[in-house]
């Protein structure tokens, strides 16, 4: 479950599936199905790409896409402003992500840094052995592979990650645990010194406005992509990181590790949070079903 | 036994039936940041909800026949509202210190939910077999007694947990959610007590 695209859910007829934007024109065939404790799992071959999909209600919805011809290329734009998040790091020593799916991000800034431990942390036993049989995804040298429940994960490390990917989706929604103030606590003192948090976040519903509000109670600056249907929220403490200060690292970076998808251009898409006036979710109340049913009226933030 | 007392009996049944889903439901929301939400956790709540069921109509129906009155009761169910309103207070210390010295484990899941709910809902579940003592004029009526007892609590349980999740839950904390419910517990022990002086009176 940990792990995926809050895409915009396609509805699943009973003679099969409608295509999504990405695969509308291609053959699609189911080539595995697993029922794990949380999710009902397809692996689905979309002519050249293999998707990885949850089942709720009938309804399919998109956590992975992947082209088994090329491992870096990325084809959902969200999971390609996720790796923006590289340019707000001092340092690269350790990257975690919490919420694998079909290991999209992990894998890509693996093949791409192989010098980098990349820890996951999924909680979905099914999810794992799919990633690892459909998608390429394999542990070795630095890419680990944890089952657990990414907050308990985190409560428990030791270490410190310059970048953590927060992208842990349950099917349709976000456990309302991963989206509260004391979440976000645990997560700022697993964030290294100059280290930044990245979270991909659904933006229609009124949860999206709780997410960002909860994020710039705990986090000194919060910045945002929007890719597509989804947003990408970049957190981190410590003095305002300047345009030119992200470019130059981006470029650096790009020099080093030459990713297909070049970071530089995308910081173009950065807007900074100055305030934020949604609700403010804590342990004790995050009324996250209640946010998520009502649609945000006022979009373009 | 009046009328007005038997239906008083099966309200107050209802209200404990959606108190007891209610305490429950916040239990979950208290239980998760520490255990995450796999269904391990939900496994947690409900077999220890399930466990204070068992131990509650079993030594509740044998109170009732060592002292078969609504005083008796009301007091247990005033000591299970009080149990609870204890909950929000203590609630983090004791999760936080099961997690430093249990783990996050499905034992610790266990462990915590006992701790929190374990003793106040066994003294609620006194309610049911309590109350078809109090309510069994006869045996001959013995089977509609028990079914209406059960009916009522039953539907107590379906009103608290769709109302604890579908609206509670969106306007209250977990923790004013559940001094909330222990308020409407210690009521109806409140009243079971009166309940008690009234049948007095009028008996005398």
């Amino acid at each position: 479950m940990h792990g995926g695209v809050p895409r915009r859910a396609v509805a699943l007829g009973l003679a099969g599936w409608a295509g999504c934007a990405l695969a509308a024109h291609a053959q699609e065939t189911v080539i595995a199905q697993r029922e794990s404790p949380y999710n009902t799992i397809y692996v689905v071959r979309e002519g050249r790409y293999i998707a990885l999909q949850f089942g709720v209600n009938r309804r399919i919805f998109h956590q992975s896409l992947y082209n088994p011809e090329n491992p870096r290329e990325l084809l959902f734009a969200y999971t390609r402003y996720m790796t923006a998040g590289l340019a707000y790091t001092a340092s690269l020593n350790a990257i975690c992500e919490i919420g694998l799916g079909g290991g999209r991000t992990a894998q890509y800034l693996h093949l791409h840094m192989p010098g980098v431990p990349i820890q996951c942390v999924e909680l979905d036993p099914e999810v794992i052995a799919l990633a690892q049989q459909y998608f390429g995804v394999t542990p070795e040298r630095n890419l680990t592979i944890t089952q657990a429940d990414g907050r308990i994960f985190l409560r428990r490390a030791r270490e410190r990650f310059d970048l953590i990917f927060i992208d842990a989706y349950r099917g349709t929604f976000v456990p309302f645990h991963l989206l509260t103030r004391e979440f976000f606590q645990t997560v700022k003192r697993r964030v290294a010194p100059g280290g930044a948090v990245v979270q991909n976040i659904e933006p229609t519903t009124m949860l999206y406005d709780a997410a960002i509000a909860t994020l710039k109670a705990v986090f000194d600056h919060v910045d945002i992509y929007q890719a597509d249907g989804n947003v990408v929220a970049i957190a981190y403490d410590g003095p305002v990181k300047g345009q030119r200060q992200l470019r130059a690292r981006a470029a650096a970076l790009q020099s080093q590790y030459n990713f297909r998808h070049p970071i530089a251009p995308m910081l173009d898409a950065r807007r900074v949070v100055s305030s934020a006036r949604g609700q403010v979710l804590t342990d004790d109340f995050a009324p996250v079903e209640s946010l998520r049913a009502m649609e945000r009226h006022n979009q373009r933030q | 036994m009046t009328h007005w007392r038997h239906t008083a009996i099966l309200c107050i049944g209802f209200l404990l039936g959606v108190a007891l889903m209610g305490v429950q439901m916040a239990s979950s929301r208290l239980l998760t940041p520490y255990f995450g939400s796999g269904i391990e956790v939900w496994a947690s709540l409900i077999s220890t909800v399930m466990l204070s069921l068992m131990a509650g109509y079993y030594i509740g129906g044998r109170v009732a026949d060592f002292a078969p009155r609504s005083q008796v009761l009301g007091v247990c169910v005033v000591a299970a509202g009080a149990l609870l309103a204890l909950t929000p207070p203590l609630a983090t210390p004791v999760l936080d210190w099961t997690l430093e010295t249990m783990g996050d484990g499905v034992g610790a899941a266990l462990f915590a939910a006992a701790a929190i709910m374990f003793v106040p809902m066994t003294l609620l579940s006194f309610f049911s077999p309590y109350a078809v003592r109090l309510l069994l004029a006869d045996a001959q009526h013995g089977g509609r007694v028990a079914g209406a007892v059960y009916s009522i609590t039953t539907i107590g349980n379906i009103v608290g947990t769709l109302g604890t999740a579908l609206y509670l839950m969106t306007k209250l904390g977990s923790r004013d959610i559940m001094m909330t419910f222990a308020a409407l517990i210690a009521a109806c022990g409140v009243g079971l007590i009166a309940l008690r002086s009234e049948g007095q009176t009028r008996a005398a």
